[in-house]
């Protein structure tokens, strides 16, 4: 089996757009590089 | 976040199919440009909006697999919910309730069982019935503690 990756978006606005477009809902992760 | 709870297949699978996932580093100046106007306090914070940007919830901290998924299906739920999607918030917060039985998030689970099924059907019953359950089961919750004015019969 694959193992699903996360598709990380790194544009805000795009992702509302697609978001909108998908029906979906958009999840932010705000972090430092550690 | 991402050696342990994003590597969740459950995890990514949820994420895949009701979310589109974005990253933004705060060390980065373009994207902590982007970031400026979900007024980031601390890292790592989580914040779930709908696709104009409206924010529905948010949470700060390192969550662990265990408490990352409950988190989102709740999050999901109150999405729907403020969409005018209550029924489907119902389905969510009954699907996570049956799959979540201990753990941070059950007690808020019920809490906002309750309310969405309050605001669907107009019923003080569900009320009655998830927040009686919610007082019964954890009584030591911050979330009984917030509908401890309620009697449930």
């Amino acid at each position: 089996m694959v193992q699903q990756a996360i598709a990380w978006q790194h544009d805000l606005a795009a992702a509302r757009d697609r978001a909108r477009e998908e029906r979906k809902f958009v999840l932010v992760d705000l972090y430092r590089p550690t | 976040m991402d050696t342990v709870t994003y590597p969740q297949p459950a995890v990514a699978e949820f994420i895949g199919a009701h979310f589109v996932p974005v990253k933004l580093n705060l060390s980065d100046d373009a994207e902590a440009a982007q970031a400026r106007e979900l007024v980031p306090l601390w890292t790592p914070t989580f914040i779930i909006t709908d696709g104009r940007g409206r924010e529905v919830h948010r949470e700060i901290g390192y969550l662990p697999p265990e408490d990352f998924l409950p988190m989102l299906r709740l999050a999901h739920a109150k999405a729907l919910l403020a969409t005018a999607q209550a029924a489907e918030a119902i389905r969510v917060l009954d699907a996570a309730l049956a799959q979540h039985t201990q753990g941070e998030y059950v007690p808020q689970l019920l809490y906002w069982r309750g309310i969405v099924g309050y605001q669907a059907q107009h019923d003080r019953a569900q009320l009655a019935e998830y927040w009686g359950r919610l007082q019964r089961e954890f009584p030591q919750s911050t979330w009984a503690t917030r509908c401890s004015f309620f009697k449930p019969s």
